[in-house]
């Protein structure tokens, strides 16, 4: 009873003002407008032609995203401001993600299950390849998460979609840095001092990089068709973790596989020297197999440049199926 | 193709086709692709075959468009809902590819096609002219100099640092649309985005797109209102389910389009 006007007079001068505003011009317009049967095939004039391949080549598409990098990094910097804000800790989250991956393990693999460690203390062991590992799962985390968040931007606003899981990629590199440095802090404090194999370390992180955003942009891609990968990639990091020697090492591994594919394994998961060699060269000043590291090389940049390709020949339609 | 080509054409659209899959709201299931939508639509392809219909499949949202607009040029889109204007936007804006056809555009394209997509709301108001600059294609550099007039212009001084989602939709709104015009883009797509924010906004809005035409923006423009059509545009095409119906100047485009309504079953 409230709401409703109270006299006619009033309802009038309303309506008055109502035609006399833009807002009433507006309304009046789009009250006017029908809404017409879309075309279908047999309402053309002419035949609809075939569809048209509109090929992507990788050199305009590299530059594209050359001259996209302000937005890549305004990109990973909201990626870091959102992940953290309104979490009390922050970004020590960074920090206690792989940390705590460290305890549990230490507890399962080092004092239960005994599995060794090669002469290293297990703490150090395990985080030394929870670290980089924490960075490819990330990467390919934060990718599906990414495009899911994003979608409304990738409807509405052309921007190259590649940008997307690069920025995931990059936002995980950022929280490697930060798991790293304590990494290094817990090998200062367990008293390795740095060694020659050192210098090995960034060789293969870039191998690892290479896989990670393979897998992110590949992660992308399926996301934007079928939304099942946010159920799907969590249990594959998992059963990809656990099939890689992090926890456990790659001796061991290989003790557990049949003679025959023990020469075998390194070449077909390049998941096993990556990480087996990210942990040797910084524990045990061992050089990485360069015979299984070398053929992951080949694979994560063969497979990275057949994922990126396919990536950009997709990108374009984002837009109409996300 | 243009009635007064002064210069090259700096957007051309030609013979563009675009095909959307239709949704399935039949028996309930939605367009999302799943296993299930998949499955649903197979079936109702046979089954449609087998009882002699067309395959529901897909429709045409433009079919063999073609249009240019030179340098400087105000167009204006005009045509009932479901003609094809949007589309034709997203198209210039590469937000979508065409089914078939060229689209050529020279310099950068500025759109503002809903400007509320690229605004996020747990970041702050100046994290989001940021964000929503460089997305729309800005140097960092050149947001930090347009800053202060960006603010000014979005109405926001003392709220800048708080975060949008505390902010009312007619500030959300203005942050997008101050942001958006101060882009300096070759050619600014503008679509109905004049529909939103309060009254004297949008005045301000439509003052400052008139300022950017008469200082030599090309400007296309789609809207219903058609004294806005009047005001911006010197030349109009008129969609209709997708294909030019007519082209031509303004009053003579409203007009036909006007008829058409009366009408109410437009020719086709």
């Amino acid at each position: 009873m409230e709401g409703q006007p109270q006299s006619r007079a009033e309802d009038v001068r309303f309506s008055d003002a109502i035609h006399r505003s833009r807002f009433g011009e507006q309304l009046e317009a789009h009250l006017r407008i029908p809404r017409l049967k879309p075309r279908t095939d047999d309402e053309l004039p002419v035949p609809a032609p075939p569809r048209q391949r509109y090929p992507v080549p990788l050199g305009p598409a590299l530059r594209e995203l050359i001259g996209a990098r302000e937005l890549l990094r305004t990109f990973v910097e909201r990626d870091l401001r959102l992940r953290y804000r309104q979490a009390a800790l922050g970004a020590a989250w960074a920090i206690f993600q792989p940390l705590l991956l460290m305890v549990v393990f230490t507890l399962a693999f080092g004092r239960i299950a005994k599995v060794g460690s090669e002469g290293a203390p297990y703490a150090v062991f395990s985080y030394s390849a929870l670290v980089p590992w924490g960075f490819f799962a990330g990467s390919v985390n934060y990718g599906v998460t990414n495009i899911v968040g994003n979608a409304p931007i990738v409807r509405k606003i052309a921007l190259p979609r590649d940008v997307i899981p690069i920025a995931s990629v990059l936002s995980a590199g950022v929280d490697f840095v930060v798991s790293g440095l304590i990494l290094m802090g817990m090998l200062f404090a367990y008293g390795y001092t740095p060694r020659l194999t050192w210098l090995a370390y960034p060789v293969l992180f870039v191998i690892l990089a290479e896989f990670a955003l393979m897998a992110t942009l590949l992660a992308t891609l399926v996301t934007v068709y079928f939304r099942d990968t946010r159920f799907a990639i969590p249990t594959l990091l998992q059963v990809l973790l656990f099939a890689s020697p992090v926890a456990y090492p790659l001796s061991k591994v290989l003790r557990g596989l049949p003679p025959g594919l023990r020469r075998a394994y390194p070449y077909i998961d390049p998941m096993a020297p990556l990480m087996d060699g990210l942990r040797r060269v910084l524990l045990h000043g061992r050089w990485p197999q360069w015979g299984p590291v070398g053929s992951a090389a080949v694979i994560g940049t063969a497979s990275l440049v057949v994922v990126y390709r396919w990536y950009k020949q997709v990108d374009p339609r984002f837009a109409d199926v996300i | 193709m243009s009635s007064d080509g002064a210069g090259r054409p700096i957007l051309e659209l030609r013979h563009v086709w675009k095909r959307y899959r239709l949704g399935h709201r039949i028996r309930g299931v939605t367009h999302k692709r799943t296993v299930k939508g998949e499955f649903n639509r197979l079936l109702e392809r046979t089954g449609a075959k087998r009882r002699g219909l067309p395959a529901p499949g897909h429709v045409w949202a433009l079919a063999d468009v073609s249009l240019s607009v030179a340098e400087g040029e105000a167009l204006g889109i005009i045509g009932a809902n479901g003609g094809g204007k949007s589309t034709t936007l997203k198209l210039i804006s590469r937000i979508t590819e065409p089914w078939s056809g060229t689209v050529r555009t020279r310099g950068r394209v500025g759109s503002l096609i809903e400007i509320r997509s690229g605004i996020h709301p747990e970041l702050t108001g100046r994290e989001n002219i940021y964000l929503y600059g460089t997305v729309l294609g800005l140097r960092r550099r050149d947001i930090k100099r347009k800053f202060g007039q960006i603010v000014e212009f979005a109405e926001l001084g003392p709220y800048i640092d708080t975060p949008v989602k505390r902010y009312s939709s007619g500030m959300e709104v203005r942050l997008g649309f101050s942001v958006a015009v101060h882009v300096d883009p070759d050619v600014l797509l503008v679509d109905e985005v004049l529909a939103v924010g309060d009254e004297t906004f949008q005045r301000r809005c439509l003052e400052r797109l008139d300022e950017m035409r008469t200082s030599g923006q090309t400007l296309v423009f789609v809207s219903h209102v058609m004294s806005d059509i009047e005001r911006l545009c010197g030349r109009v095409v008129y969609l209709e389910r997708g294909m030019v119906r007519a082209e031509g100047s303004p009053p003579e485009m409203i007009q036909l389009y006007g008829r058409d309504l009366a009408e109410g079953e437009p020719a086709g």
